[in-house]
């Protein structure tokens, strides 16, 4: 019988939640009503506590939480989450199924009370005045559609809501299922790195690119070996990622198996899910939403999609030894971002067979997202353009492009810190 | 007195009526399932706490709602006339119905396309 995780990935969560997804003991699921276990992975800055707790309210009965990380501690927010520091997470995962039943951390109570305002509680705004059940009623406001001036409803989707990245925590309006205004909010991951709380899982190999996660400087050379061959991981883990959000988690596992086999999967493999996808299209999903065109995004894997050909490794000649060519897919949509990916990760995989010992240097290393040694610029401008994207969608296209543009934000915190883009 | 008998059965009837709603009713798992703190009531939304209630109003949309219902309505207004004479003619009473229908099919599509009928 599978585990259902609710998964919440803090820093350097990347590859133990490849790994999950890879096993099949384990389902990931997004909401915590039914979960039986909420794993967090990585470090967690304390700014997550009562994130924490609200979404350790939500969790079905015995309200099992586990950390997974290398050293120990307590989690921020929650007294009771036992550490996991092994690299299988899976028997203690189905041992928190027996847990002792934890109550409520958060107070019992509504959340204002029951009362309007004047002399018998029953004055105020909105359609039955003040605030019944201890909440206000929605007011009217416009609507971007059309004319009409309905009720949209505000929400603050919070750091901790599974299907977006955790940390990314926007304040959004709808009138119905339609965003009417987006803010991206401060993320919890903002604050000094040193100061979260945990370190990493033992599985950190697929997380950040070499030259970042040794601690290297700008003058050293990078092996383009290992460079292509965390490429080939990333990019097949953001495929599983976006297929398990798709509800066909056979085929994530398959493509997640795929990420962390060692040695690479075969490029024809690869191929294949791309010509499956091809053709299946995952149409009303995928295909259409979230047009990027090519002049809202110039760097990197976005603007290739949307068929703008652009990449650091055309101008190095240690990759034009190695038969690159750069590949771009028209369009821009989530499908065109998804078939980049693979097409991609294909390609990696024989450069990095053919790649022997040939180096590059960071300055002109191609990253996930755009030139490496500006990841931290990538995914901030990412964000930034987020508001503009969104306006207008309805919630499950939004939440395909979020998932589409593969943001984390947690390596961004750490990327952003050193000011040059690159990791400390 | 046959007044007040009628009065009294359909004042019966009421009543039990709302006894059976009051037996079916929905239970809130809020208010009236004991035991269910507030913070398990809340929705899931990552972390933080909605400002209001959920029970906002959705516009109708009346003017596309309007014409799709004049294109049906009126040809419910010939169906009838036309399911009355409709056996003695035969054949061709059915081959212009057909045609009719075929024409407002094509309203139909062009409304499909239109998105009228998609819920947002």
């Amino acid at each position: 019988m599978a585990v259902n995780v609710l998964v919440v990935a803090g820093g350097g969560a990347r590859s133990a939640i490849t790994r999950l997804l890879a096993d099949e003991r384990v389902r990931v699921i997004d909401s915590p009503r039914h979960a039986d276990v909420m794993l967090v992975v990585g470090s967690v800055p304390v700014e997550f506590g009562p994130a924490l707790r609200a979404v350790h309210d939500q969790l079905a009965a015995p309200r099992a939480v586990r950390w997974w990380t290398a050293s120990p501690q307590q989690l921020p927010g929650i007294p009771h989450a036992a550490s996991i520091t092994g690299a299988d997470p899976v028997p203690e995962l189905r041992a928190a199924l027996d847990d002792e039943p934890h109550g409520v951390l958060q107070p019992d109570e509504p959340p204002t009370e029951w009362r309007g305002e004047g002399p018998y509680g029953t004055g105020g705004e909105g359609m039955m005045g003040g605030t019944p059940y201890g909440r206000p009623m929605v007011m009217t406001g416009d609507d971007l559609r059309d004319g009409l001036a309905l009720d949209p409803l505000s929400l603050t989707v919070g750091p901790l809501l599974s299907p977006l990245p955790t940390g990314l925590v926007l304040d959004v309006s709808l009138q119905g299922d339609v965003l009417v205004k987006v803010e991206v909010r401060d993320s919890p991951f903002a604050n000094n790195p040193a100061t979260w709380r945990g370190t990493e899982p033992p599985w950190t190999d697929l997380d950040s690119p070499p030259p970042l996660r040794d601690g290297r400087t700008v003058d050293v050379d990078i092996s383009i070996s290992e460079l292509e061959t965390w490429r080939v991981r990333h990019h097949l883990g953001s495929v599983a990622r976006t297929l398990r959000l798709a509800g066909l988690d056979a085929l994530a596992r398959r493509t997640a198996r795929m990420a962390v086999a060692d040695p690479l999967p075969a490029p024809s493999r690869i191929r294949r899910l791309d010509g499956w996808l091809a053709r299946v299209g995952l149409r009303g999903l995928l295909d259409g939403v979230a047009a990027i065109g090519p002049d809202t995004f110039t760097d990197g894997l976005i603007a290739r999609a949307a068929g703008t050909a652009v990449d650091q490794r055309i101008d190095d000649p240690a990759y034009a030894d190695l038969g690159f060519h750069v590949v771009t897919h028209g369009g821009g949509d989530a499908l065109d971002r998804m078939r980049q990916r693979l097409s991609e990760a294909a390609q990696a995989v024989q450069l990095a067979g053919r790649a022997e010992r040939r180096a590059t240097s960071i300055d002109r290393a191609e990253g996930s997202h755009g030139p490496l040694a500006d990841h931290a610029d990538c995914g901030l401008r990412l964000l930034q353009a987020l508001p503009s994207l969104l306006l207008g969608m309805e919630w499950g296209d939004a939440v395909t492009t979020i998932d589409s543009l593969d943001l984390d934000m947690s390596l961004m915190a750490r990327a952003r810190r050193t000011g040059s883009g690159v990791l400390n | 007195m046959a007044v007040l008998t009628a009065f009294t059965a359909a004042f019966v009837v009421a009543l039990g009526a709302a006894g059976l709603a009051w037996l079916v009713r929905v239970r809130d798992a809020t208010w009236d399932v004991p035991g269910v703190p507030w913070p398990v009531a809340h929705p899931v939304l990552g972390g933080h706490e909605p400002p209001t209630h959920a029970w906002n109003r959705f516009h109708a949309r009346w003017y596309p709602m309007s014409l799709v219902l004049v294109a049906f309505e009126m040809e419910m207004m010939v169906m009838y006339p036309w399911a009355v004479v409709y056996v003695e003619v035969g054949v061709k009473a059915l081959v212009e119905m057909a045609v009719f229908l075929s024409l407002l099919g094509l309203g139909l599509a062009y409304a499909w396309r239109e998105g009228v009928f998609t819920w947002q």
